[in-house]
C-alpha cells in the first residue's frame, strides 16, 4: 500500500514539478518583447525550408537526433540557415532575407530560457539593405505547447501569434547596419511567430518581422 | 498515517526530481575553437576568415518561390533590380569550420549619385557572435542566371579569371573599401576595416572552379 501511494505521489510530483517549471514566474516578469516606437514596418515570411538544426522543442532541448538537414561540423551543429523571400505591406516591394540562428548561450530551464541567437541580412534590390542582430526566447510557445500535449492534444501552442522576447541577458534585437537608403539608420526589431497548422511543433512557422528605424 | 506520509513525501520527491533534471539536463552548447587573433602594432586586432569553394557552399535547400537558385547561390530579380545571396561555411585559418557566412550582392545608390554594386557579409559564429561587414565591389561579382534559369556564382563564370588567379573584391579604402559595421556578443562594439580576396586553384574548367575566399579583418573596440 505504501509503495502504491509512493508511486502515485511521485507521479503527481513529476506533473506538479513540470507545471511549476513551465509556469516559472521569471517567464512572466523577465521576458518582455521589444517595444517598437515611431513608424513600424512589417515584413512577413514563411520558412520554405532550412539548412541545419530544426527549430523544434525536442531539438532545442537536445532530446532528439539531428535531422538529415543538420550540419555535421561540430562548430555549426546547433546552427541553422534560412533563405526567405519577405513580403512587405500591400504594394511594397519584396525583400530577400538571410537568417542565421543558433542555440543561445546561457539557455537554462530553471531560468525559463530556451532560445536562439539570430542574425539577419535583408536586401531590397535597388534600394539597400539592413543587417540585424538579436535573440528570441521560445518559452511561451513551449509552455503552451507542453500544456496542450499534457492534455493529449499534441504539441500545439494555443495562441495565434507569439511576439518573441529576447533571451534574458542575451542579444537585444537591434539594427546593426544599413546601406543605400537605410545607411546611417538605427533601430530595433521584433519577430512574431504564428504556429503553422501543418507543423505546429516547429517554431519557424509563419513569421513576421516588425522593425522601427530612425 | 504511514501511507499519507509516503504519498506526500513522494510528491515532494517528484517535484525535486523535475528541478534536478531541469538543472542538469545537458542542453546543446555550441562548440568553440580557439580564436586565432593577431595584434596590430598601432592598436586593434586582426583576424582572418577562410571560405573554400565549392566545398563550403551550402544550400540554399528548398527554393523559396520568387527565387532562382544554383549551388549555394540564389538570385532575386525585381523591377527595381536584382540581388544575389551566397551561403557558406566559415573557417578559421586552421581550417576548422567555426560558423556560417552569407554574402548578399546588390546595386544601391552611391553617395555621389548613380549606382554602385555592393555586398554585405554576415559572419555568424555560434560560439562567439556575429560580425557585420559592408563593401563596395571593385569588380562585378553578382551571380547571374542563364536562359534556363540556372544561377551561377561569379567565380564559376566563364572568363572571370582571365586577369589572373587572384582578385581583390573590395575597393580601395579611399573608395569606401570594406567596413566592419558592428557585431554582437564577443564582437559587440567592433568597428574597422577588412579586405576580401579570392584565389582560384588550377585551371577553371567547364564553368566550375575551386579556390578560396579570404576575409581579413582589422578591428578595434569602439570607444575602447
Amino acid at each position: 500500500m505504501n509503495r502504491l501511494a509512493g508511486a502515485a505521489g511521485f507521479l503527481i510530483g513529476l506533473l506538479l514539478g513540470s507545471g511549476l517549471l513551465l509556469l516559472n514566474p521569471l517567464s512572466f516578469f523577465d521576458q518582455k518583447p521589444v517595444a517598437l516606437s515611431g513608424a513600424v514596418s512589417t515584413l512577413g515570411w514563411e520558412s520554405a525550408g532550412h539548412i541545419g538544426m530544426a527549430l523544434r522543442p525536442a531539438r532545442l532541448l537536445g532530446l532528439t537526433a539531428d535531422s538529415s538537414a543538420a550540419f555535421v561540423d561540430p562548430g555549426i551543429r546547433h546552427a541553422r540557415a534560412e533563405l526567405v523571400v519577405m513580403s512587405g505591406e500591400a504594394g511594397s516591394p519584396s525583400a530577400l532575407g538571410v537568417r542565421f540562428s543558433a542555440v543561445a548561450p546561457g539557455n537554462n530551464l530553471l531560468r525559463a530560457r530556451l532560445g536562439v541567437t539570430t542574425a539577419w541580412n535583408i536586401v531590397w534590390p535597388g534600394r539597400g539593405s539592413l543587417q540585424l542582430n538579436g535573440s528570441e526566447n521560445f518559452w511561451a510557445p513551449l509552455r503552451d505547447g507542453s500544456w496542450s500535449a499534457a492534455r493529449g492534444r499534441g504539441f500545439v501552442p494555443g495562441a495565434s501569434r507569439y511576439p518573441l522576447p529576447p533571451v534574458p541577458r542575451g542579444r537585444e534585437p537591434r539594427l546593426v547596419a544599413g546601406s543605400g537608403e537605410f545607411a546611417g539608420k538605427s533601430g530595433v526589431f521584433r519577430e512574431e511567430f504564428s504556429p503553422s497548422p501543418v507543423s505546429a511543433d516547429e517554431f519557424s512557422g509563419l513569421r513576421q518581422l516588425h522593425f522601427s528605424i530612425e | 498515517m504511514a501511507v499519507t506520509r509516503a504519498f506526500y513525501s513522494c510528491i515532494l520527491l517528484g517535484i525535486l526530481a523535475v528541478i534536478v533534471a531541469a538543472a542538469f539536463l545537458p542542453l546543446p552548447v555550441n562548440t568553440r575553437y580557439r580564436s586565432i587573433i593577431g595584434v596590430v602594432p598601432d592598436g586593434g586586432r586582426e583576424e582572418a576568415f577562410i571560405i573554400q569553394w565549392p566545398q563550403d557552399r551550402i544550400g540554399p535547400g528548398v527554393t523559396p518561390p520568387g527565387l532562382a537558385t544554383g549551388d549555394g547561390v540564389a538570385l532575386m530579380s525585381t523591377a527595381a533590380g536584382s540581388a544575389s545571396v551566397e551561403l557558406f561555411r566559415l573557417r578559421d585559418v586552421s581550417g576548422n569550420v567555426i560558423g556560417l557566412a552569407s554574402r548578399s550582392t546588390y546595386r544601391r545608390s552611391a553617395p555621389g549619385g548613380g549606382g554602385v554594386q555592393a555586398s554585405d557579409w554576415m559572419l555568424f559564429i555560434p560560439s562567439r557572435g556575429t560580425l557585420h561587414l559592408q563593401q563596395e565591389n571593385a569588380i562585378d561579382i553578382a551571380a547571374a542566371a542563364d536562359a534556363g534559369g540556372a544561377v551561377t556564382a561569379a567565380a564559376d563564370r566563364v572568363g572571370f579569371w582571365s586577369a589572373g588567379p587572384q582578385v581583390s573584391i573590395t575597393t580601395d579604402a579611399d573608395r569606401g573599401g570594406g567596413r566592419v559595421m558592428g557585431g554582437a556578443e564577443e564582437f559587440a562594439g567592433f568597428t574597422g576595416r577588412y579586405d576580401e580576396a579570392w584565389s582560384v586553384e588550377g585551371e577553371p574548367a567547364d564553368g566550375r572552379s575551386s579556390g578560396r575566399i579570404t576575409i581579413n579583418t582589422r578591428t578595434v573596440l569602439e570607444g575602447g
